[in-house]
């Protein structure tokens, strides 16, 4: 087991502040995304009203919409 | 079936069936359903925006038992079940070099997993974007799914987990710090901070003093 002690605080101080920068940037970025097309969990309200303004039933909504995405 | 076997390693002390159990959270809630537990599930429940129960009934299943077993035993999900966890406990014996960081150092950094939660928490809920959870490298690990940044901090992230134990879970993870805070609840959960209890901090001991099953082992903190 080799335990690398001498510069260990310098990278270990690298590492974390690296990481941190590099999550808010992500975060920083993810915030100018729409919600309706980041979102992994979308507010139903917003899709049922979405649904119901095209006129559309809701199984035909979804068909349509993977169509969409695919393209 | 998974979070009760993950308790049961950790209540009776199995440390083999708590290696079986964080093998199957790779394999099976990592790689093949990716429905390991993320910030972006705890800001919906947070924001009352729940998928429907019959069609996601093992997300209830696998958050609920999560948090419930926070609450009667401590951060078994943390311990036992979570992928990424158990990816960079792999990693960390996989490669036998160390870094020796001081505890001071490393009680300070732990901070900044608290920082980022909270952040993200209060984004989540006054702006109300659940895409503001989507630093977390959990999806672009076992799904493949993520842009270039994504990437480099699963690079960064791992790579670091290759000498520091649980670099993620230990400075970054938000899952931990909640699940850790609804555990809280229970005065009487299981405490400790050595990596096999690891259930107080959810992030592994580096330098914990005091430890309820034995004492600390430097190659699992």
């Amino acid at each position: 087991m080799l335990t690398l002690r001498g510069p260990a605080r310098q990278v270990f101080t690298a590492l974390i502040v690296a990481t941190t920068l590099l999550i808010i940037v992500i975060v920083g970025i993810e915030s100018f995304v729409p919600e309706e097309e980041g979102s992994p969990l979308p507010d139903i309200r917003k899709v049922r009203a979405r649904i119901e303004g095209a006129g559309l039933e809701p199984h035909e909504a979804l068909y349509y919409e993977v169509i969409e995405g695919e393209e | 079936m998974t979070v009760a076997a993950g308790t049961v390693s950790l209540v009776k002390g199995y440390e083999w069936l708590r290696k079986v159990c964080l093998v199957g959270g790779v394999v099976l809630l990592g790689f093949w359903f990716h429905s390991q537990i993320s910030m972006i599930n705890l800001a919906n429940v947070a924001a009352l925006q729940l998928p429907t129960v019959h069609q996601n009934l093992s997300w209830f299943v696998l958050l609920g038992g999560a948090i419930l077993a926070s609450i009667i035993v401590g951060n078994v999900y943390c311990a036992t079940l979570c992928p990424f966890g158990a990816l960079q406990e792999l990693l960390y014996r996989i490669v036998p070099v160390r870094l020796a960081i001081g505890r001071q150092v490393h009680e300070r950094s732990r901070l900044i997993k608290e920082i980022i939660t909270w952040e993200i928490i209060l984004g989540v809920l006054l702006v109300g974007k659940g895409t503001l959870c989507r630093y977390e490298p959990f999806d672009t690990v076992f799904a493949q799914h993520g842009d270039i940044l994504n990437w480099m901090l699963v690079v960064l992230v791992l790579g670091s987990a290759v000498f520091i134990y649980r670099f993620w879970c230990r400075y970054f993870c938000g899952v931990g710090v909640i699940l850790g805070l609804i555990g809280r609840v229970n005065p009487r959960r299981i405490r400790g901070e050595c990596a096999f209890c690891f259930i107080e901090t959810g992030a592994g001991p580096h330098g914990c003093k005091t430890c309820p099953r034995g004492p600390r082992r430097e190659d699992r903190c």
